[in-house]
């Protein structure tokens, strides 16, 4: 046996052995943090972001009422479902059961305890309102939007059923976008409002 | 620095965490595997994707966004001044709380020439207030002194019975509100008789004009108007009556920017260092007992004929200056005294009548209400309980055991009554010796109004639903004595009154929106006349006593008050301004007097007293204290408390008792209680070593430059020859230089220190701490100098004599104080050797910190010139669930390992760059306001954007006051300062001396 393969035999046996060294069962729960992407749990209520934001093609921002006034874009509120779901109650067997769960979470008071699919980690602090209100987005071309679009971070929610993480969401991500604007910013002459670069930003 | 010899590795570890890691520990080995595995364990946690969770509300309340900040006005209630704040609410809770710019008492509308659009002043108690509210030890509701928790309606009928029964006494502390009064009123037609007392008093004052005027009242006393004001040790900067107030009015006549040229004069006589003397222009140490006898000697060459006074130290041609100097100042002259003796309070009296001060400076037509307090009344009711005709006691919001100066007698005297009520925040030395408990709101639950000054209401509403189950005072009171708005809420009772006795056609609404009514337009303006028939024997106070070889004064504490916030653990390791020792009061002494006194610093001695004919005793650590008058011990109160409580949630170290022998029984006490040597003159007393010794938690271990121009000064005189003075040494060239050229195409954030208007008393210190979620770390970890306070105040004792290499001499020396945070440096020391990049510039001019970059070298902070940088060496406890409500949520929470610093308020800095995007304009000047620089008081931080040439920082820059701590060493700091100027003729040495190359020792 040549000295190269003693070497690959070695690391071999030690990667194989680690995780039962380290008694781990499952391999596939290890991720590094923030790279949750595909990150679909099951939700109490099976809501199909399919159905309401696709087909029904109802504004992200009806429910997700706080993306343009603060940090968060909000899980909505009871109150936000019921407004039409009072009047609608489902016409498959599996939309009465889900609406059923509604109408009982709001009628008791009690709410509904959703799986949170987009988490940052505690020490990235975000804004949504700065993003999707005060953000301008140039693209490659150079045209200039206002505010970043949904879909930039969060893929096309309308293609899936229960929510579910299309990016990865971590630094990178982010700071590739900030980078990119900030120098089409100032080719575009808007220095004012290029995104921020530096550590603070996000971290604070 | 004392090198640590000690053999044990755990002795750096506060109590819990050492027997833990000895537990752990049987050999290192051992200790490394075991660490290893949990190491291992943490980071495979950390990799697992959790399921996390989000349960919105059902129904959204209407205008309420999760995650946005709301401002409501209140009042603050730290102290009886009632300051107007702001509170930041979010999620439904308080986070921050802010002075209201638009109030008369704080706001800093009518201050100096500079934008500050949306600062109103709050001191430090102001700021810690949230600590009260969170505190998880408050009383979680109504009690029985012997059954414990018992139902709300067993006390009301209990107490609703015993205010029937009659002979019912009220005891409360000052109570000034329209409302307040109404309800107090209601109980006085019941038959209760109402006493309130403050524990530091102010009566003297009062009854002084009741005399002399005719009016008893304290008076408006307005700094902003006075060019001369001499203080006999009233500490009106720091603790004296409305020290907000005065210290913002006071300030604006100190005032040397874009233009003004001329100062006000301040000269103090006291026999303590207090923060007002060591702002003064001149300043002369007497002892207490010698205060009446200069007072009259003062009043004497003023035009009075009141006789030889007493021998005293002050100078026959200091008192002829001063003399002079307050006839030309005429109605712009003010004289103010601290005394709690009335013949003393008249003597000033008289010297502003005779400067026609009443309707300048001192107005008492539109009085104070912020020292209600009658102490005739109490020693009354202190007779008739002896006498045993009070058969029912209700004290609320005071604590008479712990802060009347014969605690202990009033603690008998509740054995007399048969019927004791405490309406209180905790169990505390009062409360825990009546019979029932009913457990009060906070004041940041509860609906209440206050009326500071004549004419000026107040209103503090709710910030948060109540977190325990706690009722308001009044709520209490109207239900005890039967009323008819006895099952109202508070608040529709406090609208009534107001709708049909404040508003004056005024809607509610707009008086909740703005915190406060002002009708005192509507006061007349006429001062009432001077009877000299009222003066009576004032010149008596010139007669000076004998008090032997040392004489004891007591003062209010600065963070701790009158003992009030004694569990506030912000406030407790604030620190003390002028010794900058935190977590215990002491027995301060000039180091002569310890020399005189065989006494050494962290010694424990017992200082006793006969006060009044009782024998007082009061157990503290000794401390020097250069600027003291000779012969003198002084020792702060509000400390000594026995039933704060646990003190410290959000600390590892509970050992903070200064006295070994009350750790036993679960009782901790921090400090002494000097209420017991508060006496109506002033005593002498004595000194005896117990023998035990404390280390002192130091925050600042030096007192001197060295002689070197960190803390630039100079006299108003050479400022007006040359405006460079005191700024005028030669820097070396700046050309060569390692760091790249920044260039700020932005913004370029900036600060600018005003040391004139700098008083030291520390409010910036404990917003930083609540804005960005500073731990507190204990008295062990601050005598191991690892306090975590992101700006430091340094307080700079200085001397007409050249450096020697010594602490500074006990003469009278001049103390500067200088605010010290990261100064953020262009060619940053520290970027440069962090080997991981966790700090570095930012594009807009700050340095910054990545926390979950640090690694924790600490490499940054050796290379930091300034010191500013502070290392997390514990994960400071932060596992209460309820005192975790009062962390700011857009400020991380950094670990254990970690290095952090001043971030300039990153936070602040986004956020307003936001609002201003949002209304599609460029940030305007004062539109950004870092925590220190929104609560200064007299503006003397300024934040801006130096890329504006409109900006307050960046006209400063042409200032030739300006300059940068350390310039000569090229970091290029944007935290720039302005010299100090001190309205005195020049010293022939000048105080920014050259260094003059001795050796130096170290300390």
């Amino acid at each position: 046996m040549n000295a190269k393969l003693a070497v690959l035999f070695f690391l071999l046996t030690v990667g194989m052995a680690m995780p039962i060294l380290l008694g781990i069962r499952s391999i596939p729960d290890i991720q590094l943090p923030n790279l949750h992407t595909g990150y679909q749990p099951e939700q109490p209520i099976p809501y199909s972001h399919r159905l309401h934001a696709g087909v029904l093609d109802i504004d992200c921002q009806y429910c997700h009422a706080g993306a343009d006034q603060g940090r968060h874009a909000m899980v909505p509120t009871l109150d936000t479902c019921w407004n039409c779901h009072k009047t609608v109650a489902g016409r498959t067997q599996t939309a009465k059961e889900a609406i059923g769960k509604l109408r009982q979470a709001y009628m008791s008071g009690e709410g509904v305890e959703w799986k949170r699919v987009h988490n940052n980690a505690d020490f990235v602090y975000f804004n949504h309102q700065t993003h999707v209100r005060i953000a301008k987005y140039i693209d490659a071309d150079g045209n200039i939007s206002d505010g970043i679009d949904c879909t930039y971070c969060h893929g096309d929610m309308a293609k899936n059923g229960v929510a579910k993480q299309e990016e990865q969401l971590a630094m990178g991500f982010c700071i590739n976008c900030h980078r990119d604007q900030n120098d089409r910013h100032v080719a575009a002459n808007l220095p004012a409002r290029a995104p921020v670069n530096a550590c603070d930003a996000c971290h604070r | 620095m004392e090198i640590r010899t000690n053999n044990d590795d755990f002795s750096d570890m506060p109590a819990e965490l050492r027997q833990e890691a000895e537990q752990v520990s049987k050999s290192r080995r051992d200790f490394m595997k075991v660490t290893g595995m949990a190491a291992m364990g943490a980071v495979i946690a950390g990799c697992t994707a959790e399921d996390r969770f989000v349960k919105p509300l059902v129904n959204k309340p209407e205008g309420i966004t999760p995650g946005v900040v709301y401002q409501y006005a209140s009042t603050c209630q730290g102290c009886s001044a009632n300051c107007s704040t702001l509170m930041k609410v979010r999620d439904g809770r308080p986070i921050k709380l802010e002075g209201n710019n638009l109030s008369p008492i704080n706001g800093k509308h009518r201050g100096l020439n500079i934008e500050s659009p949306k600062a109103g002043g709050l001191c430090a108690v102001g700021q810690a207030q949230l600590w009260t509210l969170y505190n998880p030890d408050r009383l979680h509701g109504p009690r029985h002194k012997e059954d414990g928790e018992v139902e709300w309606a067993k006390l009301d009928a209990a107490a609703a019975a015993a205010i029937k029964g009659g002979k019912a006494v009220l005891l409360t502390g000052t109570i000034s509100g329209s409302s307040a009064n109404a309800v107090i009123a209601k109980l006085k037609a019941k038959g209760v008789r109402h006493v309130s007392y403050d524990a530091v008093s102010r009566y003297a004052i009062a009854k002084a004009h009741a005399d002399t005027h005719g009016k008893s009242g304290i008076p408006r006393y307005q700094f902003g108007e006075a060019t001369v004001v001499v203080t006999f040790d009233a500490d009106f900067l720091g603790t004296w009556i409305s020290p907000v107030e005065h210290a913002r009015d006071w300030a604006t006549q100190r005032d040397l920017k874009f233009g003004r040229d001329s100062m006000s004069r301040l000269v103090a006589f006291e026999a303590r260092m207090s923060l007002t003397g060591a702002n003064a222009d001149e300043r002369h140490r007497i002892k207490d007992s010698e205060r009446g006898a200069v007072l009259v000697a003062l009043a004497n060459k003023l035009g009075a004929n009141l006789g030889e006074p007493g021998k005293h130290s002050v100078p026959a041609d200091v008192i002829d200056k001063l003399a002079s100097e307050l006839k030309a100042a005429g109605k712009r002259g003010l004289v103010v005294s601290g005394s709690r003796d009335v013949n003393e309070q008249k003597l000033c009296n008289w010297i502003n009548h005779t400067l026609g001060a009443y309707g300048t400076t001192i107005d008492l037509a539109a009085v104070s209400h912020q020292k209600l307090g009658n102490d005739e009344d109490l020693a009354r009711l202190l007779k008739d309980m002896e006498a045993g005709s009070v058969s029912t006691l209700i004290v609320w919001g005071c604590n008479p055991v712990y802060d009347l100066p014969d605690g202990e007698k009033f603690k008998e005297l509740l054995g007399k009554v048969s019927n004791t009520i405490a309406i209180t925040l905790r169990a505390d030395e009062t409360a825990s010796e009546c019979t029932w408990l009913a457990a009060s709101d906070d004041a940041l639950e509860s609906w209440n109004d206050f009326e500071p000054v004549k004419g000026l209401h107040t209103l503090a509403q709710p910030g948060v639903r109540r977190l325990w189950d706690t009722r308001n005072g009044f709520s209490c009171l109207l239900k005890w004595i039967d009323d008819a708005d006895k099952n109202k809420d508070y608040r529709e009772v406090l609208k009534a009154h107001w709708e049909a006795n404040v508003l004056n056609g005024q809607s509610w609404s707009s008086a909740v929106e703005m915190g406060f009514v002002d009708r005192s337009a509507g006061n007349s303006k006429t001062q009432p006349d001077f009877k000299a028939s009222g003066m009576g024997d004032a010149k008596s106070a010139g007669a000076v006593a004998d008090t032997g070889a040392l004489e004891v004064t007591v003062y209010e504490s600065y963070n701790l008050r009158d003992g009030r916030h004694a569990v506030n653990g912000w406030l407790q390791e604030m620190a003390d301004p002028m010794v900058r020792v935190s977590w215990t009061n002491l027995a301060l002494m000039s180091p002569t007097t310890m020399e005189a006194q065989g006494v050494a610093e962290g010694d424990i001695v017992e200082v006793s007293a006969d006060v009044d004919g009782r024998k007082a005793v009061c157990k503290v650590p000794v401390m020097r204290q250069p600027g003291q008058a000779e012969g003198t011990v002084a020792i702060s109160l509000g400390y000594g408390r026995t039933k704060a409580g646990p003190i410290v949630h959000g600390c590892g170290t509970e050992k903070d008792a200064v006295d070994p022998d009350l750790l036993d029984e679960g009782v901790y006490r921090i400090g002494g209680n000097a209420f017991p040597l508060v006496g109506s003159k002033p005593v002498g007393g004595s000194i005896s070593k117990t023998g035990d010794n404390i280390r002192l938690a130091k925050i600042s271990k030096h007192d001197s430059q060295e002689g070197r121009p960190i803390l630039k000064q100079t006299s108003l005189e050479e400022w007006k020859k040359a405006p460079n003075a005191g700024n005028d040494e030669e820097l070396p060239p700046k050309d060569f230089t390692i760091w790249p050229k920044w260039e700020y195409k932005g913004h370029k954030w900036g600060m600018t220190v005003d040391l004139n208007a700098c008083i030291g008393c520390g409010a910036c210190q404990v917003a930083c701490s609540v804005e960005n979620n500073v731990p507190i770390v204990g008295k062990e970890e601050v005598w191991r100098r690892r306090e975590m306070h992101w700006i430091r105040i340094d307080a700079y004792y200085e001397d007409d004599s050249p450096f020697d290499g010594k602490l500074t001499n006990n003469e009278n020396p001049e103390v500067g104080f200088q605010p010290m945070m990261c100064q953020h440096c262009e060619n940053a020391p520290c970027e440069t050797v962090c080997p991981v990049i966790a700090t570095s510039h930012s594009d807009e001019g700050l340095n910054v910190q990545a926390y979950n970059r640090c690694i924790g070298t600490r490499y940054c902070a050796n290379n930091c010139p300034y010191k500013v940088r502070r290392f997390n060496w514990f994960r400071y406890e932060h596992h209460n669930l309820t005192m975790n409500l009062v962390l700011n949520p857009d400020v991380v929470v950094r670990s254990r390992g970690v290095m952090e610093k001043c971030s300039m308020c990153a936070q602040r800095i986004y956020e307003g760059k936001r609002s201003a995007a949002l209304a599609n304009e460029d940030v305007k000047d004062g539109n950004i306001q870092t925590a220190c620089a929104q609560t200064c008081p007299t503006d003397a931080i300024m934040f801006g954007d130096r890329n504006d040439a409109k900006s307050t920082v960046a006209r400063l820059e042409k200032d030739p006051r300006n300059y940068a701590v350390l310039a000569e060493i090229n970091t290029r700091p944007t935290v720039t300062y302005l010299t100090k100027v001190r309205n005195r003729p020049a010293k022939k040495s000048g105080l920014a001396l050259e260094h003059d190359g001795h050796s130096h020792e170290e300390h």
